[in-house]
């Protein structure tokens, strides 16, 4: 055998055997060679389009890698939802590879797929286990909110009674008052868990990110003002919509700004600025809320999200706001990360890796 | 805040004296970030006798402690500025405060961790350290609140003739 005979039989058993499905696709998006393993799993392909083969769908893909490939001769990786043969959906990563003509054109593009259906799989059951993980966290949480309301009517009525016993007039509106107080605070307790309740079936649809940002910063506008205290957005140009819940999102921002106002509020040193910014890298979208107030030290920081833990004073946090947008980011498939140093201010981020945000309810897919 | 006060008659508030008070009562220092907690702990230890002191800003406490004297102190975990944990070390550092009894009220969610030797050790690695004396769960169950205290620094010098038995 000779050397370009091996060569070639080498790539022959390569092209059919590498635990890849190999398709090659030419300009009109016709599949013009496939490797055995791509047979097996897609069928017929001969005089079929990429999309009918790997989706079997009619339509060409409304984003689709193989056309930028053709545009631009990038080599390109993304994650799909392909149906096979047998009609079973399944997920695969695919590499797209220009392959280019004597004159710099691409002349066809080189599919190279495998089945990434148990990553997913396992991916979905860790997103599940996180959510499980921050609803136990939730109740722990709330069952200490609780606890320190109960302890406050019992001290209330505690007071009152003593009150009455010594004839102390003084000791009865003291116990009165701490009666009331935590009236209130069941009020706005009740209000905050029904809002943290809420957000359990997300309800995503494709956002702006930017537009959510700019929405948060304009409600704040007037309440930052009046403090004194100056809010500024910062927008990343040209990101492309994601699937959010919208209103999700806003909470989440909300929360986040009104506790950034509230450290400036509570700077000695006059924390008098509060930065929100969007930006988008490596297929991971974050919204920023930075302020320069009081920030917080090593024991603070620890709890952030241990529980519901307030250091707003008696009656003002209910420390269920970080909480509401953790648990929010989570089901996004995000996370919320926060450098924070005391006397010099505090960085909130919300992190969305793309491949991990939610997909669109069935009804409201564009076919 | 900081407030020093005694309701029982005849008593005289050693606070801002210097060297240790010679008041008959036995004196107890609370420490919460909230100031109705305070007031109803307060509440319950002089209804049984005891003179308090109290101080809703952590920052402050070692200060009062040192000024105050008091022969135990009821410490709140979760505070803005410096944790219960943080403010339980230094007292426990200082000279003049390591002796005196330290009993956690809180409705932190790990103070069973601070009964438990090895968990407490993961809290406060410093093996100077010892434990707190008790840990007590908010809210409080106000007879046993009580009996903790005696146990450590025996019964108020006045029972409060308005009714020290009286519990929630």
């Amino acid at each position: 055998m000779t050397a370009k005979l091996v060569t070639d039989w080498i790539q022959n058993q390569l092209f059919d055997q590498v635990p890849l499905n190999i398709s090659v696709i030419d300009r009109n998006f016709f599949i013009v060679d496939a490797n055995r393993r791509f047979a097996e799993i897609y069928g017929a392909w001969a005089a079929l389009r990429c999309h009918q083969v790997y989706k079997d769908q009619a339509k060409r893909c409304t984003r689709c890698g193989v056309a930028s490939t053709f545009k631009d001769g990038q080599i390109r990786v993304a994650e799909e939802e392909g149906v096979s043969q047998d009609g079973r959906k399944f997920f695969y990563l695919v590499h797209m590879f220009p392959v280019f003509d004597w004159d710099g054109e691409v002349q066809y593009v080189v599919n190279m797929s495998t089945d990434i259906s148990e990553t997913k799989d396992l991916q979905q059951k860790k997103l599940e286990a996180e959510r499980l993980a921050a609803v136990g966290q939730t109740v722990a949480g709330l069952a200490h909110g609780i606890k320190n309301i109960i302890m406050g009517l019992e001290g209330g009525m505690y007071v009152v009674n003593s009150g009455l016993r010594r004839n102390d007039e003084k000791k009865l509106l003291q116990g009165w008052k701490m009666l009331e107080n935590d009236i209130k605070r069941i009020s706005s307790f009740a209000k905050e868990f029904l809002d943290f309740a809420k957000g359990r079936q997300p309800r995503v649809s494709v956002v702006d990110p930017n537009s959510v940002a700019q929405r948060v910063v304009d409600l704040f506008h007037d309440t930052a003002e009046l403090a004194g205290i100056e809010i500024k957005i910062k927008l990343q140009k040209g990101i492309v919509p994601a699937n959010l819940d919208e209103e999700g999102i806003h909470s989440c921002l909300t929360n986040l700004v009104s506790n950034a106002l509230d450290a400036c509020e509570m700077s000695s040193e006059g924390g008098r600025q509060v930065l929100v910014t969007t930006q988008e890298e490596d297929g991971v979208l974050t919204f920023e809320v930075a302020d320069d107030g009081c920030g917080m030290d090593y024991d603070i920081k620890k709890k952030v999200f241990t529980n519901f833990f307030s250091t707003k004073g008696a009656g003002k946090g209910t420390g269920l706001g970080l909480l509401t947008t953790r648990k929010i980011v989570q089901e996004h498939g995000g996370k919320v990360t926060f450098e924070s140093t005391e006397g010099l201010g505090s960085v909130f981020r919300l992190e969305f890796p793309r491949i991990r945000l939610p997909g669109l309810p069935v009804d409201s897919v564009d076919e | 805040m900081e407030d020093s006060r005694s309701d029982m008659p005849d008593s005289s508030s050693p606070s801002g004296e210097e060297g240790a008070p010679s008041s008959p009562y036995k004196k107890v220092m609370v420490i919460d970030d909230e100031v109705m907690i305070i007031t109803y702990i307060t509440t319950v230890l002089e209804d049984h006798g005891y003179e308090t002191c109290s101080v809703a800003d952590a920052e402050e406490a070692l200060d009062v402690a040192l000024r105050e004297h008091p022969d135990l102190i009821c410490l709140d975990i979760m505070m803005p500025k410096h944790s219960g944990i943080t403010l339980f070390q230094a007292f426990r550092l200082a000279p003049e405060t390591r002796e005196i009894p330290i009993v956690f009220v809180s409705a932190f969610s790990q103070l069973h961790d601070l009964r438990e030797p090895r968990l407490f050790r993961k809290l406060v690695p410093d093996e100077r350290i010892p434990m707190p004396e008790a840990c007590i769960e908010k809210p409080i169950d106000v007879p046993l609140f009580i009996s903790t205290v005696e146990s450590f620094i025996g019964s108020g010098a006045f029972e409060s003739e308005t009714g020290g038995a009286e519990s929630s």
